[in-house]
């Protein structure tokens, strides 16, 4: 039981992360996108908002990746598991 | 059982040591130490965001220096050639042209945008010898990266020339805000300090000045 609650709490969590990973991904992206262009012989524009992006944005892949290799270890597992039970 | 304990000790470890930081005071009193001749005056400005963080987005804010000839002779920053009375805003910035330090961009971002309100700022008087001290210092941190950002220049150029009641704390990773309640600690900090303006901003190719302009400026 406390198991199963545990789990369902850290699964939560980490789904609530990767989504404030991919708000702030899509968010930094807009605020760079307004914010001020610079003008001068060769056209240019400021990275920081972009650069915040493109690191939230490696979260989010990164956590996305490990939530569903694990997720997909543990289904194989319960799969082994319940295969094993109908065997015996 | 193991994990459901592990998982809640982790999280009161994480909200103690959160409060353990915000609770930290900042003890150390500083004081700007006065010079018989000074040449110039060194600001140095940090804004840590607050007013312009939005929707549940960060802004981490911008750190940066200013000097200001108060001599009767023109003075060098870098390769700036600084007339009296004049001003220059220095500071670096990750520009898609330019990783590295950027002159003016600051006072116009004021001037056109009116941002960053609530910058606390100190400023220190300066002898000739330190003005040859910050440029070699400008000539070896033409650079920005997320760990030496426009935090590390700042405070670090400021520490080149503080006398010692001056110095600032170094990080080992440095941010706008920390450096807030460093000036906070001075009793000479004051809060939105006007910046005097010049037309255009830019950076130094080697020798050559490559000059810009920001979208929104009457001036362009």
């Amino acid at each position: 039981m406390y198991k199963k609650i545990s789990k369902y709490l850290i699964y939560g969590f980490l789904f609530l992360l990767d989504l404030w990973f991919l708000y702030s991904t899509i968010g930094y992206f807009i605020l760079g996108y307004n914010t001020p262009k610079i003008y001068g012989e060769t056209n240019t524009i400021f990275m920081g908002m972009y650069i915040l992006s493109i690191t939230f944005g490696v979260c989010f892949l990164a956590l996305t990746l490990s939530i569903a290799i694990s997720l997909i270890i543990i289904r194989k597992k319960r799969k082994e598991h319940i295969d094993n039970k109908i065997c015996k | 059982m193991k994990s459901f304990k592990i998982f809640f000790i982790a999280i009161f470890i994480f909200v103690s040591s959160m409060c353990f930081y915000a609770c930290k005071n900042e003890t150390t009193i500083r004081k700007i130490e006065n010079l018989t001749n000074p040449v110039a005056t060194l600001s140095i400005y940090t804004y840590d965001g607050k007013s312009e963080s939005k929707f549940g987005l960060m802004n981490l804010g911008h750190s940066f220096l200013s000097i200001s000839n108060t001599s009767k002779t023109k003075i060098k920053i870098g390769n700036f050639e600084l007339e009296s009375n004049e001003s220059v805003c220095v500071g670096t910035w990750s520009i898609q042209d330019h990783f590295g330090v950027w002159y003016n961009v600051e006072s116009n971002y004021i001037r056109i945008y009116e941002k960053y309100l609530g910058r606390i700022s100190v400023t220190k008087y300066l002898e000739e010898k330190d003005i040859e001290t910050i440029c070699n210092f400008i000539a070896t941190h033409d650079y920005w990266s997320p760990i030496y950002n426009c935090s590390y220049f700042a405070i670090n150029l400021w520490n080149s020339v503080a006398k010692e009641s001056e110095r600032l704390d170094t990080y080992l990773i440095y941010s706008p805000s920390k450096l807030s309640s460093q000036l906070k600690t001075f009793k000479e900090f004051e809060v939105n300090k006007s910046i005097k303006t010049s037309n255009d901003f830019g950076y130094f190719k080697e020798t050559m000045y490559v000059d810009f302009n920001l979208e929104g400026d009457v001036y362009v």
